[in-house]
């Protein structure tokens, strides 16, 4: 195939694009659409905030969790032992 | 900042219409994408700086809403619904259109191409220049002519068959 039939194939194809039949007119009512797209974002917002704060309530519960060590867990436990026995020998004492 | 919007969706609104035609797939309809690229044009508006010309800008858009459309699940698509503002009006085509029998073997060939040589091809057909299809692709030149020529063989292949 020479160039210049080439480049007349490719116009009528061009041209095919450009005048394709219009199944549709488009109607733009601008100010209804601008009050639309108002109200779209402040509702994506409001889900994109819920989606955050449940991600951060997630994550930082998470984060609790494992930023006590084992050596903590431990100690707590060894406290709350330690302050129990004294609290039984002091209401010991009372019961006297 | 209104008056402006609304020159630019008239001059444009057609042609981003023909861009969303191709990359709409079922049960993705055409007038959801439009809305969709009209939306991101609104939000994008106040930040386009002029860096480039405003129909390379639109085309970004437009390409980018539309692949990534492909990307989002039906799940995400069910949730959109449609804007009242944005009216599709049916117009009669007269049933023996030679014309629409070429575009209909035209877009079918385009939709067997992938995505990127789908953006090149229609940017081409849209009588930009290879210099601008590659700001708009990101990539070179050369490039695009390369894949042009690819392109338009694949493409003519398909359509002989089809004719």
């Amino acid at each position: 195939m020479g160039n210049n039939e080439q480049k007349n194939i490719w116009e009528d194809v061009k041209d095919t694009w450009s005048s394709q039949p219009q199944s549709e007119k488009i109607n733009i009512q601008v100010s209804q659409l601008l009050n639309e797209f108002k109200s779209k974002v402040s509702q994506s917002e409001k889900d994109s905030i819920n989606s955050d704060w449940a991600i951060l309530k997630a994550n930082w519960a998470k984060t609790k969790r494992d930023n006590v060590s084992q050596f903590e867990k431990d100690s707590i436990k060894k406290d709350i032992k330690f302050i129990s026995r004294f609290i039984k020998k002091i209401i010991d004492r009372f019961k006297r | 900042m209104k008056e402006t919007f609304e020159q630019l969706l008239e001059h444009n609104k057609e042609k981003i219409y023909r861009i969303c035609k191709v990359y709409a797939v079922s049960p993705l309809e055409p007038q959801d994408l439009f809305q969709e690229v009209i939306f991101v044009i609104w939000k994008s508006f106040s930040t386009f700086k002029g860096n480039s010309s405003i129909d390379t800008w639109i085309y970004r858009i437009t390409l980018n809403v539309c692949l990534r459309s492909k990307q989002k699940s039906d799940k995400i698509y069910n949730k959109t619904f449609r804007l009242e503002s944005i009216q599709f009006i049916p117009v009669e085509i007269p049933t023996e259109n030679n014309q629409q029998e070429k575009y209909n073997a035209l877009t079918s060939c385009i939709s067997k191409l992938n995505n990127k040589n789908k953006s090149i091809i229609v940017l081409y057909l849209e009588q930009l220049k290879y210099k601008e299809i590659a700001e708009i692709t990101g990539l070179t030149e050369n490039n695009i002519a390369v894949k042009m020529k690819r392109i338009k063989k694949i493409l003519l292949d398909c359509m002989t068959k089809k004719s």
